[in-house]
C-alpha cells in the first residue's frame, strides 16, 4: 500500500470500521473483514477462528478452499498450531518466511498454496482473545510493518462485533424462549413501571382475557378497570402487604373482565424488582395464570362437601327419630308393668310401625348411596314394561282395595321394550303406584298409560287426589322432602330413587298437578332401539 | 304441679314425651310445631319449654330466636330436644342461651331429672 495523506489513511480506517460494524451476521462479518485485507495485500489464504459461546470449540470462517472435512480438521487441530497459541498468548506472530517455519509443512491442507509468507493477528474483545485471523501471502515478508499495524487494528474490531453480535443472538435466542414458554404455559406478563404507570402487557395477558393485541392501553388502569370491585379492596391490600414486606411475595387471586363481560379468576403473582432511593418500589413484574378452571372445581366440591353434610346430618336424625320412639316406649313398657291393654296395644303398635320404618329408611339409604357410587352395576337386559307395569298394579290390588282406590292400567300397548334392569325398573313402578295409592283420598283412581313418544316410551301416572304443593311440584324427587300436613309420611327417599334409576337409564322423570283435581307423573324412558344405535 | 309445653312435630315421640311427664305428675301442653308452639304460649305461660330442632317450616331455632325477642317469653326456661348432635348445633345451643340439650335417642327416664334440675337452677 502506498503511503497516502493523514486525512485518506483516517477516511479508509473509518470506512474499515462502519463496513465491520455494520455485519449483521458472524458470516458477513468475516467476508467483510476479508475484503479489508485484500484491498490492502495480496493474500492466497484467509481464514478466522473465533471461539464458540461458553466453550473452548473453535469455529473456523472463511478458508473458502477447504472441503468440509479440511475444516473439521483444521478445527479440531487448531489448538496445538499457530492459531492456538496466539489465541493462548493474545499475542500476534509473523512468518515473513515459511521456509523457516517447521509448522508450515504439517498445514493439513491437500490444495498447493503458494504460501511465502505468513500472519496470525488474535481477534481481541473485552480484555480477552476470542479468536485468531490466520492469512498467508504469496510473496516472502508480504505484510509490511504498516499493514501489520492496521491489521490488528481491524482485529480488535472484528472481536467487538462478533461479541456483540453473539450477545444479540443470545438476547433474541432468549426472549423467544421466554416468549416461548411464556406462550405454551398460557402466562400472561407484566411489566409495572411505577413511577409512570406505564405496564407492558404480552400478548397472553391480553388473549387471556379475550383481548386483542391494541385493545389494552399499557396503562395500570387498564387492570384496575377490569378487577371485579369485590376483589378490589382485598387485591390492594394483598400488594400493600407485598410492598411493606419485600421479603414476602404477593399472590393474588382475582376476577378480571373477560371481553364477552364475563368474571374469569386469574392467579396474579409478581415481586418489587426496582426501588427509588426513599425506598419507594419503582418497578414491579409479574404473571397471570387463568385458574378458573380450578376455581369452578373448588366450588362444586365444596358445593358437593355441603352436600354430603347436610346428607349425612338428615339421615342421622331421620334414623334417629324412630328409635327413640322404639326405645322409649319399649323401656315405657317395661317400667310401667301395670298398663291397661289397650295402651300396651298402642304402645307395641308404635314400636313395630316405627322399627319398619326404620328398616325401609335404612334400606333406601343403601340403596341410594350404592346407586350413587354407581357401584351399582346394573347388569342390563331387554325388559319389555308391559308385563312389568301389569305385575306391579297386580301386585298393589289389595293396598288399592283398603284405600278404596282404583287402579287401571287398559289401553296399554303390545310391546314396550327397553334396555335396562328389571327389578329396578320394577322398584320404581312400584313406587309410584304405591305413592300414587297411599296419597290418593279415598275411593280416588290412578290411571296408568304408557304410549310412545318419538324416541322414548312414556309412562303416565294420573290421580285424582289432593295434588302436590303447587309451585313446589318438582320438589317432591328430593331428597328427604316431605308433602306437608300428611300423616305418617314415608322415608323422603322413595322419589329420590326413583329419579336416581330413570336416570341412570337414560330417562326422566316429571310431576305436576293436573288441571282439574290430583296430580300427573311421567316417565320417559328410551327405546330398545334408539339405545342399540 | 308443673307444666312443661311439648313442641314436637312427630307424633310418636310426642305421644311418649307426654306420657312419661304425665306419670312422673307434671302437666303437659302439646304442640306439633312451631306456630302451634307459639299460640299456646300465648294463652298459658308454662313453667318450661321442651322443643325439638328440626321441624318443617320454623324450627326449633328459629323459635327460640323468637322467644329473645319478647322480654318476658325470653326467661321462660328453655330445653332443646333433638337428633341433632354436633358440635355446631351445641354452640347454637349456647348463643340462643338455652337451659339444656337432650339428644335423641334417650331413655325416658332422664326426661323427669333433666326438667326438675334446670328449674331447680333457674330458682338460684
Amino acid at each position: 500500500m502506498v503511503e497516502s495523506s493523514w486525512n485518506e489513511l483516517v477516511s479508509r480506517l473509518s470506512h474499515m470500521a462502519i463496513s465491520l460494524i455494520s455485519s449483521r451476521s458472524v458470516e458477513e462479518l468475516a467476508r467483510r473483514a476479508e475484503s479489508i485485507v485484500e484491498s490492502m495485500v495480496p493474500v492466497d489464504y484467509a481464514g478466522i477462528y473465533l471461539l464458540a459461546p461458553g466453550t473452548s470449540e473453535l469455529k473456523l470462517y472463511l478458508a473458502p478452499n477447504f472441503t468440509e472435512e479440511e475444516r473439521q480438521e483444521a478445527e479440531r487441530t487448531a489448538w496445538d498450531r499457530h492459531p492456538g497459541l496466539v489465541i493462548r498468548t493474545g499475542q500476534m506472530l509473523h512468518v515473513p518466511d515459511v521456509r523457516n517455519d517447521p509448522e508450515h509443512s504439517t498445514v493439513t491442507s491437500t490444495r498447493s498454496f503458494t504460501v511465502l509468507s505468513r500472519l496470525f493477528l488474535p481477534v481481541m474483545a473485552g480484555g480477552r482473545c476470542v479468536g485468531c485471523f490466520g492469512m498467508g501471502s504469496p510473496k516472502v515478508n508480504g505484510f509490511g510493518e504498516n499493514e501489520r499495524s492496521i491489521l490488528e487494528f481491524v482485529c480488535s474490531l472484528i472481536g467487538v462485533v462478533y461479541l456483540n453480535l453473539l450477545n444479540t443472538d443470545a438476547l433474541t435466542a432468549s426472549e423467544q424462549r421466554l416468549d416461548l414458554a411464556l406462550e405454551g404455559g398460557g402466562i400472561g406478563l407484566w411489566d409495572w413501571d411505577m413511577k409512570t404507570n406505564k405496564v407492558y402487557f404480552n400478548t397472553m395477558w391480553k388473549s387471556m382475557l379475550g383481548y386483542a393485541e391494541n385493545e389494552v392501553e399499557g396503562h395500570v388502569r387498564s387492570w384496575e378497570k377490569l378487577l371485579h370491585p369485590e376483589d378490589k379492596p382485598r387485591v390492594e391490600a394483598e400488594l400493600a402487604a407485598h410492598f411493606a414486606d419485600p421479603g414476602s411475595s404477593y399472590e393474588s387471586e382475582q376476577r378480571l373482565r373477560t371481553k364477552d363481560g364475563h368474571w374469569k379468576w386469574i392467579l396474579d403473582r409478581g415481586k418489587v424488582t426496582q426501588w427509588d432511593s426513599e425506598g419507594r418500589p419503582s418497578r414491579m413484574v409479574g404473571i397471570h395464570q387463568d385458574i378458573d378452571a380450578r376455581k369452578e372445581i373448588e366450588q362444586k366440591l365444596q358445593e358437593s362437601n355441603e352436600m354430603k353434610s347436610a346428607f349425612v346430618a338428615q339421615v342421622s336424625h331421620e334414623l334417629r327419630t324412630p328409635l327413640t320412639s322404639i326405645l322409649g316406649f319399649s323401656s315405657t313398657m317395661l317400667k310401667n308393668p301395670e298398663l291397661p291393654i289397650e295402651q300396651r296395644g298402642e304402645f307395641l303398635g308404635i314400636i313395630l310401625q316405627e322399627s319398619r320404618r326404620l328398616a325401609e329408611l335404612i334400606e333406601r339409604v343403601l340403596t341410594l348411596s350404592r346407586i350413587e357410587s354407581k357401584s351399582m352395576d346394573l347388569p342390563l337386559d331387554e325388559v319389555d314394561l308391559v308385563p312389568l307395569i301389569q305385575e306391579v298394579v297386580q301386585s298393589c290390588k289389595l293396598q288399592a282395595a283398603e284405600r278404596r282406590v282404583r287402579l287401571f292400567a287398559e289401553n296399554l300397548p303390545e310391546a314396550c321394550p327397553v334396555t335396562g334392569h328389571a327389578s329396578s325398573l320394577r322398584q320404581v313402578m312400584l313406587n309410584l303406584v304405591g305413592n300414587a295409592i297411599k296419597f290418593n283420598k279415598a275411593g280416588g283412581r290412578v290411571l296408568i298409560d304408557c304410549r310412545a313418544e318419538s324416541d322414548f316410551w312414556l309412562i303416565e301416572l294420573s290421580d285424582n287426589g289432593p295434588g302436590l304443593p303447587p309451585g313446589e311440584e318438582m320438589r317432591i324427587f328430593e331428597r328427604f322432602y316431605r308433602v306437608k300436613g300428611v300423616n305418617r309420611p314415608g322415608s323422603g327417599l322413595g322419589l329420590a330413587i326413583v329419579r336416581e334409576i330413570v336416570e341412570l337409564h337414560g330417562g326422566t322423570v316429571t310431576a305436576c298437578n293436573n288441571e282439574d283435581e290430583g296430580a300427573t307423573f311421567k316417565v320417559k324412558l328410551p327405546c330398545l332401539n334408539k339405545v342399540e344405535e | 304441679m308443673i307444666h312443661v309445653l311439648l313442641i314436637e312435630d312427630d307424633q310418636a315421640i310426642l305421644l311418649l314425651t307426654g306420657f312419661t311427664l304425665e306419670s312422673e305428675g307434671f302437666q303437659v301442653s302439646r304442640a306439633s310445631n312451631g306456630t302451634e308452639g307459639l299460640e299456646m304460649l300465648k294463652q298459658n305461660r308454662p313453667d318450661i319449654i321442651v322443643c325439638d330442632i328440626m321441624m318443617p317450616d320454623m324450627s326449633g331455632l328459629e323459635l327460640r330466636e323468637k322467644l329473645l325477642e319478647d322480654a318476658e317469653l325470653s326467661q321462660i326456661p328453655f330445653i332443646f330436644l333433638t337428633a341433632r348432635a354436633q358440635t355446631s348445633d351445641f354452640m347454637a345451643g349456647q348463643e340462643l342461651a338455652v337451659d339444656g340439650y337432650i339428644t335423641k335417642p334417650f331413655e325416658p327416664d332422664i326426661l323427669a331429672p333433666a326438667i326438675k334440675g334446670v328449674l331447680e337452677k333457674r330458682k338460684k
